[in-house]
């Protein structure tokens, strides 16, 4: 079974980044970690990472998290890599089924942080091109919307209906089939 | 953004509204289609959102007054297919500019009333307008292939054909086509499926052929097909003379006596998956035969259903076939059958790297009638193996699931670890699949009298003969 620890003493080898925060933060990060950000991964293949990355848009508290995520997801990832010679196909990820479900459960409790942490990191997984990431979190958004009224939606999201009642009966009258 | 409203107020602040439309899509993207619309009456901020989002899913079955009933009613099938007409109107009749296009539309419908007339047409419409990129379309038909006469199958044809006929566009259009008891015995399938739709890349056919018995050959040099499923489609025999793209082939239950497959160009073929539980009827044929022209195939996966094996025994002659093979899946073995005779896969593919075997043992099944009527006795495999001593050097995982302490079990298992002594798992689990008549049943019934080893000290026993005697680095793991 692949551990957290033991893919970090692989990579120590391999270069290190260090990311600033918007508070003036300092992180260092394996390149493993650093580069499940596209946005960190393509500064790095322009070589602009020299004397650490400023992230102007990410506060210390949120990217603490964000590097927490990409050092689990890197560890699955560089397991995956170095478990068989060149398999990258979903179907074959199944070999290591025990350390999905692992990650799974590190998603689901990853995901527990009030609404305000929520929408942060959404913006940071936005900015810095985390893919797994922006699809976890804003999954978590769907599902707290899903058949949910628009009263229901607005109450939850602190939404202000700007509408006049004539737009809105107008809106719900053209999507009606929507309402039934 | 930093207003004065940090501080006491900022639990009141309106996130979700603030994030980018973007954002927003893929948030809007993951609920039901009904949600999404109704997020449009949220607010000025939200009501042209939905309207704009670029991935759209119709499913029929969603709009049902009743969920998931069995059978539908004609006239719960007619409410849902109105409702399913406003939905798509709602979506497509709204203006869309080139910069916000669909780029993929998923919708799954019946033909069988006046609504896919209007469907037709607000498709032709976005189409022509070319802000469509992408087309996923299935047409339903709820009839079980033994209840569905030839006549219907024809009738629906009809349908499916006249749909095209007055909506050509939609052709041009379709990346993936799925369709249901269609019998294209009276019209030029081939034409329409590989120079009609140009886009083409996915099809699924459940319960459809030529006519009883019929030959189907695709010849398509510049199709784009990637991907075909069949499901109890009849055909006496498929041959893929030509499809340079195709990557992935499932064929599940044929009546085909003998081979059901051919091959022809399919340089890009990694994928095959044959499923089938052989009746009386099934002579059976040399796998060799079927993958004659196949070079490339790293995916394959064998499924007997329980019956009598449908291919012949074979070793040497799989050589070429299975030379890039790594995955390699034989299931439905029936719980009484030996699985030595898979050995003669394992010499014949020096590559592979999983190996997953299922055993198949239903309770529920154990005398009954039904079964004697179409299927034959089972007859355990005796494969004459010629075994030169080679090893897997390659195998990683051997999964064996419904696995029970079996004596024939056991003895495959170590024959596998001692051919493979760079192995490093054995999954051993129990089957999960859920089988209703089975549930019903005394779950803890047997066939065998054994069954899975559920606690510690049974299942270091059953480890403990497993490598008794055999040096293995490999894990015995027990899942579940």
């Amino acid at each position: 079974m692949a551990s957290a620890g033991s893919g970090d003493e692989k990579a120590a080898a391999a270069a290190m980044i260090t990311l600033i925060s918007s508070d003036n933060e300092k992180f260092e990060v394996t390149e493993a970690t650093a580069t499940l950000s596209q946005t960190i991964r393509h500064m790095i293949e322009d070589g602009c990472t020299d004397g650490g990355v400023p992230l102007p848009n990410v506060t210390s508290k949120i990217l603490a998290r964000v590097i927490e995520y990409c050092k689990k997801h890197a560890t699955a990832a560089a397991g995956e890599e170095g478990s068989s010679s060149s398999f990258s196909d979903a179907a074959f990820l199944e070999v290591d089924r025990a350390f999905l479900e692992e990650l799974e459960e590190f998603d689901d409790a990853f995901l527990e942080v009030d609404r305000a942490t929520l929408f942060d990191l959404i913006l940071a997984a936005n900015y810095l091109d985390i893919k797994g990431l922006l699809n976890l979190t804003c999954q978590k958004v769907a599902d707290s919307v899903k058949g949910k009224t628009p009263e229901q939606i607005r109450e939850m999201y602190n939404i202000v209906n700007d509408l006049t009642p004539e737009e809105e009966a107008e809106i719900r009258r053209e999507t009606q089939w929507a309402f039934e | 953004m930093d207003s004065n409203s940090r501080g006491t107020v900022i639990s009141e602040e309106d996130r979700l509204s603030m994030l980018p439309d973007d954002i927003l899509f893929s948030i809007l993207g993951r609920v039901d289609i009904r949600t999404a619309a109704r997020t449009s009456a949220l607010s000025t901020r939200w009501r042209s959102l939905p309207w704009l989002l670029p991935e759209l899913d119709f499913v029929v079955k969603n709009f049902l007054p009743v969920p998931k009933p069995n059978p539908i009613e004609v006239s719960h099938m007619d409410e849902a297919m109105a409702s399913l007409t406003k939905a798509t109107s709602s979506f497509l009749a709204k203006p869309r500019s080139e910069s916000s296009t669909i780029t993929r539309l998923h919708i799954n419908l019946y033909l069988s009333n006046h609504f896919s007339c209007d469907i037709g047409s607000l498709l032709c419409d976005v189409i022509d307008n070319g802000v469509l990129n992408g087309l996923d379309l299935v047409i339903l038909d709820d009839k079980e292939p033994p209840d569905c006469l030839d006549e219907e199958m024809v009738q629906q044809a009809d349908s499916v054909n006249g749909f095209f006929t007055a909506y050509p566009s939609v052709l041009a259009c379709l990346t993936k086509l799925s369709l249901y008891n269609v019998c294209f015995r009276d019209w030029d399938i081939h034409h329409i499926l590989f120079d009609c739709c140009k886009q083409l890349q996915h099809l699924a056919f459940f319960h459809c052929d030529a006519g009883l018995r019929s030959y189907w050959k695709i010849d398509a040099a510049n199709s784009k097909l990637c991907a075909l499923e069949l499901y109890s489609c009849f055909f006496e025999k498929l041959e893929i003379v030509c499809l340079p793209k195709l990557d992935k082939l499932y064929w599940d239950t044929w009546t085909s006596h003998y081979s059901p497959l051919s091959f022809g160009f399919v340089p890009s073929l990694r994928e095959l998956h044959l499923s089938c539980g052989a009746t009386r009827n099934h002579k059976g044929f040399n796998l060799s035969e079927l993958l004659c022209g196949t070079s490339d195939i790293h995916t394959l996966t064998l499924d007997f259903q329980g019956e009598k094996l449908w291919i012949h025994p074979e070793m040497k002659q799989l050589c070429t076939a299975f030379n890039k093979l790594r995955k390699l899946s034989v299931h439905g073995i029936f719980v009484e059958f030996d699985l030595v005779w898979t050995k003669a896969f394992l010499q014949a593919a020096p590559s592979v790297e999983i190996l997953h075997i299922q055993v198949w043992e239903h309770a529920c099944e154990a005398d009954s009638e039904a079964r004697n009527i179409t299927f034959p006795d089972r007859t355990n495999p005796f494969w004459e193996l010629q075994l030169d001593g080679s090893k897997n050097l390659l195998l990683k995982e051997l999964q064996l699931v419904g696995f029970r302490p079996l004596e024939q079990q056991i003895t495959f298992i170590r024959a596998v670890l001692e051919r493979a002594p760079n192995l490093k798992r054995v999954v051993l689990k129990e089957d999960t699949e859920p089988c209703e008549d089975c549930d019903i049943g005394n779950p803890s019934y047997s066939l065998t009298g054994h069954v899975f080893p559920k606690n510690k000290r049974d299942q270091d026993a059953v480890a403990k003969k497993i490598t008794d005697g055999i040096v293995s680095s490999a894990q015995i793991i027990f899942g579940c």
